[in-house]
């Protein structure tokens, strides 16, 4: 099986320039460079290549919202999103660490294809490791001229430096990471406008996940046809999957989109002795929880939404029959909390408020009514009321958690304390 | 116009507006926190969630904030569905978290947003179990008191603060729901706009701390519309007494004047009524005296000449009056020689140029600004040209199918849309930050390239000396003619009549040049700022003749000895003059509102705008009249009243008159364009106090157990009453102050307003007084304005908000911001003389001790000097810069140091004799009681 992300990677020794041209690396941008930037857009339209930060937008159509041509603003800006920040979730560091020249690849191709003369790498502060190797990996493609002036002696340049993140997982979203790169606090903007028009300084901007700019080499190199066929289903390509939680090995593994999440629970060698699997979010912390019974839904976005939660960053979190549901859910919204940028009210006091209820009933000082509260809470906080998209994804686990493991809040409730012995 | 369905009802709206804008202009309950009709919309808060339908036979909807939606045709939304109320419910729920239950001892009670808010969506029990957050409050400064736990997080005090108005040390910190909003540590806060958090807080984080030394709760307060008398712009404020004393300014909504925003020159300067050198009594040569008294009569009825010296900072009246009193040929407007030269060059402009309102400033798409410091001299229509700014980023954002009140979009796309702003003058100041084009020079400079600029405009504009344009006037040549709206403005600052007709031509060309263009539209805005309050109000009498100031000097040195009647004056730099006057003077009578006389004059104390009906020009020549909050203090009255009385004594015809009403109607006969103000709402009742006041009768109860009757002044238009005109019943009532049923907060403005200052503005109410006539006159360059000097240094004038005005240095809390004397000077001439940062100056033999600053604003040979509104400094030149010694620095130290442990004595001083006096109100206070 054709594994056009993994097959570069190396975590102990990762691949120099050369080592990374001579296993095929730069073929792609090579061949973008001699299309017409429309051409490129086109073929990842193609490819229906989805974005994989989570929300699965398809990259082509994003690709098309930015101003082309002559009337376009001079400057446009390329923005890899890689402040991996989703509980859980840790592919786009594994990427980097281990294949710090195939993003580089991937953003100067995505870079090409809007007519950015700029990108940016916003970088999760506490990923070291990936700073020093793609800024090793930086400084190698500008000595050999394939980033800065007139790249392969054509007209285009582009300039690419890697910021890194001060840390805040409101950053992840595209519109709080412009304003952080610009030096503001990092909350989200409105859209419209939306940033492929006003974007990065007030640029066109595209701000594209780590693992999609990844997929683009491949695209480029192999058409676009290639990458549709290497998934049997709707989502073109492969995915990085990956699995943490009581499995007896907890991992990465780059397999064709649609893979079932039985089969990434099985990679793993499945829930380590003595242990049952009671849940799973399938994508990070901010998805709802599934059950075992759906462990044989296709790792698709349209399958995954299908039996009520969200695909997201595709990498799971399994819950076992040993810990607090409670507890976990309650550990996640501290989390979310935490995090809450603190500029719309339902996210900013919302959150806290179901902590507050929360801990109540982990300690055993639950009430009947905190339990509506809670379900009130998650209402309060759900798609539309807020400004951005934190506070819905936050209670995705408490919602699905209260439904699912609605025995476990009332036995809490009822016992004065958590069944688990926490 | 746009049809829309709210709750099955169709209403018509305007376009472009969005639903929140639109449903308070229908006067609906909607409520919300982090939109504010001048800041737009930023969807922070979430409060004005409503429901939007696709179409009649959608039932469930989706959930959206209507400040960030736009209304369209055929829109259908639902405001009091269960699910929308549910969610406004909760939402106040949660920002009441970490709220403190403080609101009895909360200044903001009574009038807060939070409270109106809070009833409005009915949230009325606790449920949230958890600790609430607290936070440490910081010092902000005499202006401003901070409480950080009211917080609500709307981010208004941010934006307005930093974003509105260009501050830069007040902002958010921190995250979630530990957002901070203050200074990185204690501090005054630095913009002259800081007082408006008060108003721009939805709740009690930001009070007026003056007001809270002196605390009336709103509802208590009568309060009586007024007019801002520390520039010359004319800001509508909200003036508020309790037992007889002044306890605070607010801001009275006018759409083309302040809008919603005063500066902090206005908001607290009006202390100076209280001030200790307040003239409460009628002195004879320095002593106490009365009106009865023999001496003080033959004074007054002295056969001699009477020559009357008017004042800008006395209503127009007070200025008529003595012109009536002494006669046209006898009366003197107070101006020095060179403002005199100003003021009729200012009017004849206005002959010629209507100047446009704030609001209309606003809407400019290119500003130029001669040697004008408008951040300090009117900080409020500095504001407004901040706003202009954004208007070509408003435009590239409609373009973008965004709308133009979704505020954070068009400040992002700001730095790549800006306005055009030519700044050719000198001095720091927000602005000049904000310039494209920046000539540093000389206000004579600024006026040759100004003079160059018209003739490059149009050939007919009359060419300066000169003839070499500067690159920034070819670059602003090039701005000027693709403008569409673009604004010229100047003013008297730099005390240079050439920068005045600069300007006009420059707005001469203006036309000319649009003349020829396709549409023919001519739009092009010019203002020019006047120093004080009133002083268009002197143009006005002075149109048809004065006695000069030059004739007036030369008179008392030759002629017999004449009476000096002067109106209130109290700059260190009239007071001089007077004393140079005083020896050729046989009798100097003062009408004074503050100040000690002096051993050889009578000195009648008049009352001061919030004791007294009066009436000013602002900048446009438009009248405004103030009304009085108080009875008059001691012995006052008003100025004309006091002249009135000496006529009566002298069987002068102006005796005749027995109120004011009379006195207006002799207004009304020599300018009949003041009817329609002076007749406009005669004898009205005016309602002083909302209908919630408590305590009325029980007053004065320990001192008479009758009802008082509400004073008013005789012959004033307005009837001040319990009851009257309530806001909102008519539209062109002035509003004492705002408030409607359930919108206690002065945030209750869209419930007697149609529309919100937008990007369709009314035309501008009120009456202008200087009638326009002749339109294409040209100033000519005048050769005594190419006058070289020849001394070391050529000094320029340069104002500050806390410090240049002298009224206001007189109220404590901007006492307490003055800021001491300056010397700025460009890093070349201080690397040549040697000159450090920070280290004192002086000027040839001046006592005036100059701290230096060292700026790039500043051109070569030149001194910017400040030097406070209450010191006297006249130099014009300066020959020769000398350093402090160290006693002298000493001295210096020593002095600022007393001074302000002095400040901390007189506020605690007056504080505790304002209380002292709440006890025991003078009974006179109200009418009716004997």
């Amino acid at each position: 099986m054709d594994k056009p992300l993994s097959q570069y990677l190396d975590l102990d020794n990762p691949q120099n320039l050369d080592a990374y041209k001579t296993t095929g690396g730069y073929q792609g941008f090579e061949t973008a460079l001699n299309m017409q930037p429309q051409e490129v857009q086109k073929q990842v339209s193609d490819s229906q290549l989805k974005g994989r930060g989570g929300a699965g937008f398809m990259t082509g159509i994003k690709w098309s919202f930015v101003p082309m041509g002559k009337d376009a603003p001079k400057n446009k800006y390329l923005v890899c999103n890689a402040d991996e920040m989703e509980p859980g979730t840790f592919k786009d560091r594994w990427l980097m660490e281990g294949a710090p020249h195939l993003l580089i690849e991937g953003m100067m191709i995505a870079a090409y294809a809007i007519g950015a003369d700029v990108a940016y790498i916003f970088l999760r502060g506490e990923y070291r490791l990936c700073a020093t190797r793609l800024q090793q990996a930086i400084d190698e493609a500008e000595a050999a001229g394939l980033l800065g002036n007139n790249i392969n002696g054509t007209q285009y340049s582009l300039k690419l430096h890697l910021h890194t993140s001060a840390g805040r997982y409101i950053c992840g979203e595209e519109t709080a990471l412009i304003n952080a790169l610009e030096g503001k606090r990092a909350n989200p903007r409105a859209k419209p406008p939306f940033p492929q028009v006003v974007g990065l300084f007030g640029r066109p901007t595209i701000v594209n996940n780590c693992e999609t700019l990844c997929n683009l080499p491949g695209i480029l190199k192999n058409g676009s046809q290639w990458y549709a066929e290497l998934s049997g289903g709707p989502d073109a390509g492969t995915k990085i999957y990956g699995i943490s939680g009581r499995v007896k090995n907890a991992g990465l593994w780059e397999l064709p989109m649609g893979t079932t999440a039985r089969h990434i629970l099985e990679l793993s060698g499945s829930m380590q002795d003595n242990l049952t699997l009671r849940g799973w979010l399938p994508g990070g912390a901010s998805t709802d929880f599934l059950l075992p019974e759906h462990l044989d839904t296709r790792m698709e976005y349209d399958a995954i939404s299908k039996v009520g939660s969200r695909m997201g960053t595709g990498v799971m979190i399994v819950l076992d029959d040993k810990h607090c549901p409670v507890g976990m859910i309650l550990n996640l919204l501290k989390f979310f909390a935490q995090e809450s940028c603190g500029w719309c009210t339902p996210c900013r006091d919302g959150l806290p408020w179901a902590v507050e209820i929360l801990s109540r009933i982990e300690d055993g000082q639950g009430t009947q009514d905190d339990l509506d509260a809670l379900q009130q809470l998650c209402g309060f906080m759900w798609i539309g009321k807020t400004f951005c998209a934190l506070a819905p994804g936050a209670v995705e686990p408490l919602r699905s958690g209260m439904k699912y493991f609605a025995d476990d809040f009332q036995q809490h409730i009822d016992h004065k304390g958590c069944p688990h012995g926490h | 116009m746009a049809k829309i369905f709210i709750d099955d009802q169709q209403y018509t709206v305007k376009d472009g507006q969005n639903l929140l804008q639109a449903s308070l202009s229908l006067k609906l309950d909607l409520p919300y926190f982090c939109w504010h009709p001048a800041m737009g919309s930023v969807g922070a808060c979430r409060q004005c969630a409503m429901t939007q339908y696709q179409d009649e036979n959608d039932t469930r909807g989706r959930m959206i904030v209507a400040c960030m939606t736009p209304v369209t045709e055929g829109m259908r939304v639902s405001m009091q569905q269960p699910a929308e109320k549910e969610f406004r419910e909760q939402n106040i729920a949660a920002l009441m978290t970490h709220h403190p239950h403080d609101c009895p001892v909360c200044a903001e009670g009574g009038e807060c947003h939070l409270q109106d808010m809070t009833v409005m969506t009915g949230h009325n029990e606790r449920h949230y179990k958890g600790k609430k957050t607290t936070f440490t409050n910081q010092d902000l400064g005499p202006l401003v008191k901070h409480e950080m736990n009211r917080c609500i997080t709307c981010y208004r005090c941010e934006r307005f603060y930093k974003d509105y108005a260009g501050g830069t040390d007040l902002a958010a910190q921190a995250s979630r729901n530990n957002v901070y909003f203050g200074r990185q540590s204690d501090g005054t806060l630095e913009s002259e706009f800081a007082g408006n958090l008060v108003e721009v807080c939805p709740t009690g984080v930001f009070t007026d701390k003056p007001f809270g030394d002196h605390y009336s709760r709103k509802w208590d307060l009568q309060t009586a519309p007024s007019i801002c008398q520390h520039c010359s712009v004319g800001c509508n404020t909200s003036l508020s007494e309790r037992y007889g004393s002044v306890r605070r300014v607010t801001n009275r909504f006018n759409d083309h004047l302040n809008g919603y925003f005063l500066c902090d020159r206005g908001r607290f300067g009006f202390s100076f009524v209280d001030h200790d050198t307040r003239r409460l009594n009628i002195t004879l040569d320095g002593q106490q005296n009365n009106w009865a008294d023999t001496a003080l009569n033959v004074r007054l009825k002295n056969k001699g000449r009477w020559i009357g010296i008017g004042s800008s900072q006395a209503s127009l009246e007070d200025n008529f009056a003595l012109q009536q009193l002494v006669g046209s040929e006898n009366f003197n407007p107070g101006l020095d020689a060179q403002q005199e030269v100003l003021l009729a060059t200012h009017m004849a402009i206005l002959n010629q140029w209507q100047a446009p309102s704030l609001a209309q400033m606003e809407q400019a798409d290119a500003i130029v600004i001669f040697a004008e410091d408008v951040n300090n001299s009117a900080p409020r229509i500095a504001l407004s040209i901040r706003q202009a700014l954004l208007n070509n980023a408003k435009v590239q954002a409609e373009k973008l199918r965004v709308p133009s009140w979704q505020d954070a979009a068009v400040r992002a796309i700001q730095p790549h849309h800006p306005v055009p702003l030519a700044i050719f003058g000198f001095g720091e100041s927000d602005l000049a930050k904000q310039a494209t084009i920046n000539l540093v020079c000389s206000p004579k400079q600024a006026a040759e390239q100004g003079f160059l600029l018209a003739s490059m405009l149009s050939d007919r504009a009359p060419t300066p000396k000169v003839s070499k344009a500067s690159s920034e006037t070819l670059a602003l040549l090039e701005v000027l003619r693709k403008a569409k709206r673009p604004l010229i403005l100047t003013g008297w600052s730099a005390n240079n009549p050439a920068l005045l007709a600069a300007a006009s031509n420059i707005r001469n060309a203006l036309k000319v040049h649009s003349t020829a263009t396709e549409n023919g539209q001519d739009d092009a805005m010019l203002c020019i700022v006047p120093p004080e309050a009133n002083t268009l109000g002197l143009g006005l009498l002075t149109q048809n003749g004065y006695l000069s100031i030059d004739s007036l000097d030369v008179e008392n040195s030759t002629t017999e000895k004449s009476n000096l009647l002067v109106l209130d004056h109290c700059s260190p730099a009239f007071v001089n003059r007077l004393s140079k006057w005083r020896k050729c003077a046989d009798n100097i009578v003062r009408l004074s509102q503050l100040g000690i006389p002096d051993a050889d004059e009578v000195n009648l104390p008049v009352s001061t705008f919030s004791e007294c009906s009066g009436s000013l020009l602002n900048y446009q020549g438009l009248i405004q009249s103030h009304l009085p909050a108080t009875k008059p203090s001691g012995q006052c009255m008003p100025g004309w009243q006091w002249l009135v009385n000496i006529a009566k004594l002298r069987q002068h015809s102006l005796g005749e008159i027995s109120d004011l009403g009379q006195l207006r109607g002799l207004l009304n006969q020599d300018f009949p364009q003041l009817c329609e103000h002076f007749n406009q709402h005669h004898q009205t009742q005016l309602a002083l106090q909302t209908p919630r006041v408590s305590g009325r009768t029980a007053m004065l109860a320990n001192q008479t157990v009758h009802e008082p009757k509400p004073f008013s002044e005789l012959g004033a238009p307005y009837k001040q009453s319990m009851e009257g005109t309530q806001v909102g019943q008519k539209n062109e009532f002035p509003l004492a102050y705002s408030w409607s049923p359930g919108w206690n907060s002065n945030q209750s403005n869209h419930k007697f307003r149609d529309e919100y200052r937008g990007t369709e503005l009314e035309k501008q109410e009120g009456v202008r007084c200087i009638k326009l006539g002749q339109s294409d006159q040209w100033f000519k360059w005048q050769a005594n304005w190419s006058q070289k000097n020849k001394a070391q240094w050529q000094i320029l004038p340069l104002q500050k908000v806390f410090g240049s005005d002298n009224l206001s240095l007189h109220a404590l809390p901007i006492a307490q911001l003055k800021i001491q004397a300056q010397i700025v000077m460009s890093p070349l001439d201080a690397k040549k003389g040697g000159y450090v940062a920070g280290q004192l100056l002086y000027c040839d033999d001046n006592s005036t001790a100059l701290q230096l600053i060292i700026s790039t604003q500043v051109p070569a040979s030149c001194l910017l000097i400040y030097v406070p509104a209450d010191q006297l400094f006249e130099l014009q030149h300066c020959e020769q810069l000398t350093a402090a010694t160290g006693k002298q620095i000493d001295e210096y130290s020593q002095q600022i140091k007393h001074l302000q442990t002095t400040q901390q004595t007189v506020k605690q001083q007056h504080r505790d004799k304002l209380l002292a006096q709440d006890q025991t109100i003078p009974i006179h206070f109200i009418d009716g009681v004997i």
